[in-house]
């Protein structure tokens, strides 16, 4: 999914939320949020911890119930209860932050396993495909590792190529670099800049205001599970309008 | 000692009779004990209280009790008249699969939520998460816990003996009734229990390290 | 068709109080008995004594491995033949009293090994004795770490008591064989018998799970919960 320069006519939106509603009991975690990704956007949400962004990730994919609202992916909804979801899923890659690879199989093996017996792909075309994808990540070298034997920033990678495998149309990043030691943020950091190059659509959240401005079309500042400001990255982080997006930002900048 | 000793055909035989009828309980049990444990795991809850109910159950009840009640019990009442051989097969059965619902239980939830939330997010059906992610690593942790149940079975086996089937305790009791010398001929039984869980637990751990190897 | 009356046994309920009491007896003897002998097999195990802790060991594992049945039988008749003659409940006791000390032995040598080192050296610079260090801060940590285990232990003695009845003991087991063989009416006996052992260790089980909740709530703030 290349870009090219200028668009003349307007893309429908990939992802849309409509009064996007969760609750976990009485708490109400996301509150009638409303947002909409355009093919090819980068868009990246920021706020404090606990604020239900990675939430708002897992709703997308079905993965999390919703008490409220909408989600339409593609133009078809998502229900996360309905068999539909599966679907849906197919197109859509997500990353998390404890990497969760398959403990059992090797990196090669964690990159073609849904490909094979999710799409129905024939091994040699995954095989190719996964081949490729490690020497994007720039981990040819690591292949045939088990999980346990590479570094987080490693097994990240492997992550990030095992959700490309799939060739998704939406990428989604929780919280990539979180559990990752400083030294190793910068490689993933840089495969996600290199995606986002390639014209990728992403919906990332994350700490790292550093990739946020550099990488970022657009910025979302989330706070007690409502969206509290939204803009072009220079726009908020240098004239934050609201209050709390300005707090959140010195102590980010200050600490 | 000898006099016991001219027995060994039959000391022999009813050595194999035990490994053999314990190993069955734990295979069946193990079938039944994996139902269980997803069930034990499911979202509804039916399911899992049914599972919890059943785990409960038979661990408060005697061992003693269920064979007799298997064999006696389903006699008089049923009109089900089983061989000790099948008794004892049901009572055993019923002991290691409640014991075996809670291993494999615990061995699918030692497998990270994680992962399987990431085996959700590729699309992959649920059925498909437990086949490819959940039990190729389950069945690994799952062998020690499942080395212990195999030497319960073993140990309860003896209980049979009360029901008349021919294992190891029972062979024992005939031979000590026939010799007369019962310190001997329990001693020897002894020693082959111990010699048959050292065995089991050997060969446990062997099986064990043949599967880290493949990590 | 079978016709499920419990009136049918209602004869033989005058009889289960004592056998009830024989079994709660058995259990309660072996428990404290085998309290006992587990201390002296922790003791054994964690001695600095080569040879204490190779008896310690092979105590283990001898009476774990081994079916308590042939332990019972064992020391019925097999003590017996080399001119001991026991009683059935004495018999009884002793066999599970061996094999309980065996268990025992390794919860009190788990909780004991879970106690970290520094706990010790921490008491016996503040000048504890030996005595002291163990009452006011090994044995309080110790047991909240084993009475899960222990009343596990706890209900697999009471359901072990059962194997009494094989020489003898009066006790539930053989409550439900006389009545299920008396009047052919096995599957109310074995209901009622088995309610009992269910309820025995349910009992203990809540127990169990009420000392859990009881030990978490005076734990001390800040600390692990």
């Amino acid at each position: 999914m290349s870009t090219e320069a200028p668009e003349s006519a307007p893309r429908p939106p990939i992802l849309v939320l409509e009064r996007l509603t969760k609750r976990f009991g009485h708490r109400v975690v996301l509150d009638q949020i409303d947002l909409a990704v355009t093919p090819g956007e980068v868009v990246v949400l920021l706020g404090p911890s606990g604020t239900g962004k990675s939430t708002l990730l897992r709703c997308v994919n079905g993965l999390e119930e919703i008490e409220g609202g909408r989600i339409l992916f593609e133009g078809r909804e998502v229900l996360a209860r309905s068999r539909t979801v599966i679907e849906i899923r197919k197109h859509i890659g997500m990353i998390f932050q404890n990497f969760n690879l398959y403990a059992h199989l090797s990196a090669l093996d964690n990159v073609m396993l849904a490909p094979i017996k999710v799409l129905r792909e024939r091994r040699d075309v995954v095989e190719a495909r996964a081949r490729e994808l490690f020497r994007k990540v720039r981990l040819e070298h690591r292949m045939h590792a088990f999980p346990a034997q590479l570094s987080g920033g490693e097994q990240q990678r492997v992550a990030i190529a095992r959700a490309l495998a799939m060739q998704p149309t939406l990428l989604m990043f929780d919280e990539p670099t979180s559990a990752l030691d400083p030294e190793t943020v910068g490689d993933v950091l840089a495969v996600m800049e290199d995606l986002a190059r390639e014209g990728r659509t992403m919906l990332v959240v994350t700490h790292e205001i550093g990739f946020a401005r550099h990488v970022g079309d657009r910025l979302i500042f989330m706070d007690e599970g409502k969206i509290v400001e939204e803009g072009s990255p220079d726009g908020i982080l240098e004239r934050p309008k609201n209050e709390r997006t300005q707090r959140f930002f010195s102590s980010i900048l200050r600490g | 000692m000898s006099a016991v000793l001219t027995f060994w055909p039959a000391i022999v035989k009813a050595t194999l009779t035990t490994l053999w009828i314990s190993w069955l309980a734990l295979v069946l049990g193990g079938i039944v004990g994996a139902v269980i444990g997803h069930a034990r795991l499911s979202r509804r809850r039916v399911l899992r209280w049914s599972a919890v109910a059943y785990t409960e159950l038979f661990r408060s009840i005697p061992p003693l009790l269920l064979f007799a009640g298997c064999y006696y019990g389903l006699a008089y009442t049923l009109e089900i008249r089983l061989s000790p051989f099948a008794a004892a097969t049901l009572a055993l059965t019923l002991v290691a699969s409640s014991l075996m619902s809670e291993v494999v239980r615990a061995a699918i939830e030692s497998v990270g939520r994680g992962q399987r939330l990431a085996a959700l997010a590729s699309a992959m059906r649920p059925l498909q998460v437990m086949r490819y992610v959940v039990w190729p690593q389950a069945v690994r942790v799952m062998v020690p816990a499942a080395t212990g149940v195999y030497i319960t079975t073993l140990k309860d086996s003896s209980v049979a003996s009360v029901i008349g089937y021919l294992e190891l305790t029972r062979t024992t009791l005939l031979v000590r009734e026939t010799t007369g010398k019962s310190f001997e001929a329990l001693l020897i039984a002894a020693l082959i229990y111990l010699a048959l869980t050292y065995a089991i637990s050997w060969l446990g751990a062997l099986v064990e390290r043949k599967f880290h190897f493949v990590h | 068709m079978y016709q499920f009356t419990i009136e049918a046994i209602a004869s033989y309920f005058g009889k289960l109080p004592l056998a009830i009491a024989h079994t709660l007896e058995l259990s309660i003897l072996t428990i404290l008995l085998g309290l006992v002998l587990g201390i002296g097999g922790a003791l054994c195990r964690t001695s600095r004594a080569p040879v204490l802790r190779l008896l310690g060991r092979v105590y283990v594992e001898l009476l774990r491995n081994l079916p308590l049945l042939i332990v019972i039988y064992l020391v019925y008749f097999g003590l017996a033949q080399l001119g001991l003659r026991i009683g059935n409940f004495e018999s009884a006791l002793i066999a599970l009293t061996l094999n309980t000390g065996a268990y025992m032995t390794e919860v009190l040598r788990g909780g004991l090994a879970a106690i970290d080192r520094g706990q010790y050296l921490a008491a016996r610079a503040q000048a504890m004795s030996t005595v002291q260090v163990y009452r006011y801060v090994v044995f309080p940590q110790m047991f909240r770490i084993i009475y899960a285990p222990l009343g596990n232990l706890f209900i697999s003695v009471v359901l072990g008591s059962s194997l009494a009845s094989v020489i003898g003991v009066e006790d539930v087991m053989t409550w439900v064989h006389i009545v299920g063989n008396e009047s052919f009416r096995y599957l109310e006996a074995f209901l009622v018998g088995g309610a009992v052992y269910v309820s025995l260790a349910q009992l203990i089980n809540l127990s169990r799970l009420l000392v859990g909740r009881a030990l978490l709530r005076h734990q001390a703030p800040g600390a692990r919960a």
